[in-house]
């Protein structure tokens, strides 16, 4: 009764929040991305190069790198799982929520590459290049140097003081000061350009000596991709390739339809149980469509409470342990009934009929209980929501079965005028003597 | 009811081999996350599937074209990359042709032979499992008929009841283009629990009237099991088709086949428990005497 209480008060959606102390849980039910719509991305990490013990370390990396790509855009709550399958690293992304995945997609795989070149002459690019016709040459030429976005220590945005133009700030950490300072000094008066994914974004003239180890780059950004930019520049570079290997998205119209249409389909199906076991059974089928209800009011408390994702195959295995909630009570009333008719009276005939029953319902219940744990550790997401809440509703479902019809049966036919063939659907019933 | 025992020995057994045929000589359509490939649905402005192949063409990606229900298209593709899927969006939209981008599934062929050879071991796991826990659930019967040939009669009855739901969907893949993916797979695994579940409850009520009645022979008694169960096994798979068929009238279509498997193993696993697991039980008791 009281368990029964705490799961209406949870269910009710007057309570958004639970807080008991430390415990502080968010009381809406979490939808999967295939009823909310989403991505879920499967990466492969490119260990090519690294040795195996530092594998480990590097997939971490990538795990970081991408959580602070994916949380920089604001997208809600990624949940990222690195996993090794055989020699291969993966890492699976999920999204859910996302109304438009491909940008999130882009997000993840772009590594801003930001390298600074410096100016060569004419006759040394001729060289360098080896073009037949100078004239063919226009403009400044540019060369790589060793400097480049591994040596960034962080970046923010700032204005420039006289236009109020957004402009990108660059710190660089030790090596990187070196460097700079190196090439600020050789390539005085020259320009150095600073070039963003094979891009020139920019190319001041080197007026002195920067020993301070840093640099600002303005190339006539909005105040947006001022931000943008330095955010990508502080997420920083993944430290081994990556590669989507597998990827499913769901839009969240999609998801929107499938989430009405399967909880419309569940009321309806419990309401048409309702019926038939009432219809069939009596006053026992009203106490089971109680079991029932109070079956489904705890199961939605528990997935609130752990918190359980909830996906279209979850809800498919929920609707799926209605039926098996069904069967421990058919199982009990169908005992209940042969006792009765073999002409014991009602308290008796009802005991039994739970003490008989409940091998069945325990033997078959184990039984799925089994291929449900099996199921869980196969492991892919969409088996996995499946198996989680068939497990859980199996456990519930045979608990509420049990202990609510019996409490409640008992004490309905404690009272005398129950046991009539209009209540218990039997003929010819032995009275109590 | 299975006093004609040749009868429930020949049909199942007919059964079997008739849906193992239809299996190996149709061949099953995986879907693709077991052979890796891409799968886009689109929700379109009237857009018909002949032009947009056509324009398609341009991207010089091969890829198949379906309609679905409500202007909706449905494209398959080997797996392709970022660049080729914005390709493909970029295309429609140019022609402003898409509404929405319903879902879009790559799977690479590496992702696809680790699902393959997932989906095996769980299935051959759960099969195991099955004959120890049974075994185990019912070794006190063991005075008259060993405990492992329960487990197997009741396996034996599951592996009927899959190879009936699986050449169903070999047979609907040959038709309707249905796949066998790992929906598929977790259909099989529920059907698995519960045509286990049913011949469980048979059992049980067998060991209990083979425990009560000294002197019947096997056949009699495993009837009079059946005969006792009968309007809870019919009850039951009544309540459980009750639900699922309002499923398959508004669940919506992504779970379509899922739970036509799911009907068909319930139908199949009802009638199992009954008229197959029974009487292969009859005939491994007497074969070890």
């Amino acid at each position: 009764m009281l368990l029964l209480a705490v799961a209406v008060w949870i269910d009710s959606p007057l309570h958004p929040r639970l807080k008991i102390g430390q415990l502080e849980r968010d009381l809406t039910v979490k939808l999967g991305l295939d009823l909310q719509g989403g991505a879920y991305l499967i990466y492969r990490a490119d260990l090519e190069g690294i040795a195996s013990n530092d594998a480990k370390e590097a997939i971490a990396g990538v795990r970081d790198v991408i959580e602070r790509r994916i949380n920089a855009f604001g997208i809600a709550e990624p949940e990222i799982r690195t996993n090794q399958v055989g020699n291969e690293y993966r890492v699976t992304v999920e999204l859910a929520g996302v109304h438009d995945p491909n940008t999130a997609i882009q997000m993840i795989g772009a590594t801003p590459q930001l390298d600074f070149r410096r100016e060569v002459g004419t006759d040394e690019a001729l060289q360098q290049f080896n073009v037949d016709d100078p004239s063919t040459l226009t403009g400044p030429v540019f060369e790589r140097t060793e400097l480049t976005g591994k040596n960034l220590k962080r970046s923010s945005v700032s204005f420039d003081s006289v236009g109020g133009q957004p402009q990108v700030n660059l710190e660089f950490d030790g090596a990187g000061t070196e460097l700079f300072a190196k090439l600020t000094k050789e390539n005085m008066g020259k320009r150095i350009a600073i070039y963003l994914d094979q891009v020139p974004i920019s190319a001041p003239v080197v007026q002195a000596e920067i020993t301070n180890g840093q640099a600002v780059i303005s190339g006539g950004f909005s105040l947006n991709e001022a931000k943008e930019l330095s955010r990508r520049l502080n997420a920083g570079a993944l430290p081994v390739p990556i590669e989507l290997i597998g990827q499913q998205t769901i839009g969240p119209s999609l998801g929107q339809e499938s989430a009405q249409r399967s909880i419309k389909a569940g009321v309806i199906g419990l309401i048409l149980i309702a019926i038939w076991m009432i219809g069939y059974y009596r006053l026992p089928g009203l106490v089971a469509t109680l079991a029932l209800l109070i079956y489904a009011a705890l199961f939605l408390a528990l997935i609130k409470l752990v918190p359980i994702t909830m996906t279209l195959a979850g809800v498919a295995g929920f609707i799926i342990t209605i039926g098996m909630a069904v069967d421990a009570n058919v199982l009990i009333f169908e005992r209940f009934k042969e006792n009765l008719k073999a002409g014991r009276t009602v308290p008796y005939a009802l005991e039994d009929g739970f003490k008989e029953a409940w091998d069945s319902i325990k033997a078959s219940n184990l039984s799925s209980l089994l291929t449900a744990v099996i199921l869980y550790a196969m492991g892919t997401s969409i088996v996995r929501g499946f198996a989680l809440t068939y497990g859980i509703g199996i456990i519930l479902s045979m608990f509420t079965a049990i202990t609510v019809t019996r409490v409640f049966l008992t004490w309905l036919t404690s009272y005398r005028v129950t046991h009539r063939r209009l209540f218990l659907a039997v003929k010819n019933i032995k009275p109590l003597s | 009811m299975i006093k004609h025992i040749k009868v429930w020995f020949v049909l199942p057994l007919v059964t079997i081999i008739v849906a193992a045929a239809i299996v190996i000589i149709i061949k099953p359509t995986w879907g693709i996350d077991f052979t890796g490939g891409s799968l886009m649905e689109l929700d379109t402005n009237n857009a018909n599937v002949e032009t947009t192949r056509a324009l398609l063409n341009e991207t010089n990606i091969s890829l198949s074209v379906q309609a679905s229900k409500d202007n909706r298209i449905i494209i398959k593709a080997e797996p392709l990359t970022e660049e080729q899927h914005s390709a493909i969006i970029s295309v429609l939209n140019r022609e402003n042709l898409l509404k929405e981008e319903l879902r879009f599934e790559s799977i690479g062929p590496t992702i696809g032979a680790e699902l393959r050879r997932k989906s095996v071991i769980a299935l051959s796991l759960a099969v195991i499992m099955l004959i120890v826990y049974l075994a185990y659930t019912f070794r006190q019967v063991s005075g008259f008929v060993a405990p492992w040939k329960l487990g197997l009669a009741a396996v034996y009855a599951s592996v009927h009841d899959l190879l009936f739901v699986l050449a169903l969907f070999v047979v609907l893949g040959r038709l309707y283009g249905v796949p066998i993916d790992t929906m598929f797979i977790t259909a099989i695994l529920a059907i698995l629990g519960y045509s286990v579940n049913d011949t469980i409850v048979i059992f049980n009520r067998f060991k209990t009237e083979w425990l009560a009645s000294r002197g019947d022979d096997l056949l009699t008694v495993l009837d009079r099991a059946n005969t006792k169960s009968l309007t809870r096994s019919l009850n039951t798979g009544w309540a459980t088709l009750l639900v699922l068929f309002v499923l398959l009238a508004i669940g919506g279509v992504t779970i379509k086949w899922f739970i036509v498997a799911l009907i068909a193993g319930t139908i199949v696993g009802t009638y199992s428990s009954i008229f197959v697991a029974p009487p292969i039980l009859f005939y491994l008791a007497k074969f070890g005497k």
